[in-house]
């Protein structure tokens, strides 16, 4: 109770530095030297565009491109949400499955290892025979990529309860559902949100390579993975870099916006969302 | 439902209780214990002596391999009894997502009793223990005795007759153990309940107790019994009283034969 008093109040007029540039500032200096690095090796090379466009080029090829860029980007994140939620309800009943019974633990944990370790690649030629090219594929490519992480992470926090509270569950006679809810689940969910950051990272990484290899639909009409397939087969560089830039933009909006709806979760009590003065 | 209390009336029975585990271990072995209503009985023996095992199985945790339990004539564990028995762990396994008041409230969700019986009994617990000024707050925002008391509480507001405390200060500085068992004197004067408490410390065993039964490194028996007739109920000062140091010396005489 004693942490929440703000001793160092004082302190804090001293230095004039606003906390958003102390912030900011580091990243911006790590960005300018990117960029003059990039900048004098075409220059000092004398690197031609589709090797490497410059980086002028590239917000040229962003501005240019923006429309089909934003309708792309629009696609991508349509299909990385719906991933994500298939994701989330799957993985997590999934996870109920498996921690339901050492029995079944074992019989399937192999299986889902197994899954994982296979590479999409292989996969996919499958995937698009059973859906053909189109949303249906590609969001099951992505869930393919992604399910592991929740479903590992889920797994391990159901069957990481504390013994002690399960006696005290029983000692009270608490129902099937009341264990459930009231003490597995929220139990868990620190692990859960990890699994969900996690997928959050490799859901929008899973949708492109699944619009790489399902997309239907030129143009730009296909998501963010249609249009590197296509510039990258015309070479046109400037293009291929605007558009893999928008996909970290898409991938790190997306964790941010995951990593925030954990965040309200926990803050209140998990030690990982728990602001400390010391 | 204030139980009248009938000091005669035997609450606790154990008749000849075996525990072997799995792995073969024998934890304890040919244990008969009987516990009056209103007895404050202590466990103590060195450690593995099998004595939070007879608590555990006292509370219906786990089951004996051989012998009888009963509480207040029933199975241990029975759930037409729920919440005439309580246990209290060595660690104070509060849920972390809940603040205290909510922890305490946690045995009578558990049991379904309506949420307007809630209010007036959660309240007068947590003033028995010390807890008004925190109902609102989250377990890691309090010390590790105040975690503690959060769990007496909730061990408390179901009004058990029956109060199970398996080395429940094990954890704590002597200061904050002292002062907890000081507060322990006053529950129990309030609450009339009857209580088994596992410990190995002597002094604490000594301060609390009617009856101190000590018990010897597996496979666990009982070695013996001592009796404590210092009046209820004692104060802090009785630790400074030519009584108390008998009986410390007395008892650490007979835990030298334990091993």
């Amino acid at each position: 109770m004693t942490e929440a008093k703000p001793i160092a109040r004082v302190q804090k007029n001293k230095t004039q530095i606003p906390v958003w540039l102390e912030r900011i500032f580091p990243p911006m200096v790590t960005f300018v030297i990117f960029i003059t690095i990039w900048q004098s090796i075409i220059t000092i090379a004398n690197l031609k565009p589709y090797i490497l466009p410059s980086p002028l080029r590239v917000v040229g090829a962003f501005i240019e491109h923006r429309e089909s860029l934003v309708t792309s980007a629009w696609f991508t994140f349509q299909a990385s949400f719906v991933a994500f939620l298939v994701v989330m309800v799957l993985g997590t009943a999934l996870s109920f499955l498996l921690s339901s019974s050492k029995f079944i633990e074992k019989a399937l944990y192999p299986y889902a290892v197994m899954l994982q370790s296979t590479p999409v690649i292989a996969i996919a030629p499958i995937i698009i025979i059973w859906f053909d090219i189109g949303f249906a594929s590609i969001v099951t490519i992505s869930v393919i990529i992604a399910i592991f992480a929740v479903v590992a992470n889920t797994t391990q926090g159901l069957i990481s309860v504390e013994n002690n509270l399960q006696n005290l569950f029983k000692l009270y006679g608490a129902s099937k559902p009341q264990t459930l809810f009231k003490l597995r689940l929220p139990f868990a969910l620190p692990y859960m949100v990890t699994g969900w950051r996690i997928a959050a990272a490799q859901v929008v990484i899973g949708t492109i390579v699944g619009e790489y290899m399902a997309g239907a639909g030129g143009g730009g009409m296909g998501g963010l993975g249609i249009i590197i397939a296509e510039t990258s087969a015309r070479l046109q560089t400037g293009y291929l870099f605007a558009s893999a830039l928008s996909a970290a933009l898409l991938g790190i909006a997306f964790f941010l916006m995951v990593n925030f709806f954990g965040h309200l979760l926990l803050k209140n009590w998990h030690e990982s969302a728990v602001q400390h003065e010391n | 439902m204030t139980a009248i209390i009938n000091p005669t009336k035997i609450l606790v029975r154990a008749h000849g209780v075996d525990k072997q585990y799995a792995n073969g271990t024998i934890a304890i072995e040919g244990v008969s214990l009987e516990v009056k209503e209103n007895e404050f009985v202590s466990l103590v023996g060195p450690s593995g002596c099998g004595k939070s095992t007879l608590l555990r199985i006292i509370a219906g945790l786990g089951d004996a391999t051989a012998g009888e339990v009963s509480v207040d004539g029933r199975q241990p564990g029975d759930l037409q009894a729920r919440g005439q028995s309580s246990f209290v762990f060595q660690e104070a396994t509060l849920l972390p997502w809940r603040t205290v008041r909510q922890n305490v409230e946690l045995p009578l969700e558990l049991m379904r009793l309506p949420k307007a019986s809630w209010n007036s009994v959660v309240s007068e617990t947590l003033e028995m223990v010390g807890l008004s000024g925190f109902i609102n707050a989250f377990p890691r925002e309090l010390s590790g005795g105040m975690k503690m008391r959060v769990s007496i509480a909730r061990a408390l507001v179901t009004k058990p007759r029956l109060l199970l405390m398996d080395e429940p200060f094990g954890a704590l500085d002597e200061i904050t153990r002292q002062k907890l068992n000081d507060d322990l004197m006053k529950v129990r004067e309030l609450t009339k309940a009857t209580i088994i408490f596992v410990t190995h410390n002597v002094f604490e065993a000594v301060f609390l107790s009617s009856r101190i039964v000590v018990m010897s490194v597996r496979p666990g028996r009982i070695l013996d019994e001592f009796k404590l007739d210092t009046p209820y109920p004692r104060m802090s000062e009785h630790r400074g009283t030519a009584e108390f140091a008998q009986g410390v010396n007395s008892v650490m005489k007979l835990l030298a034969h334990t091993h």
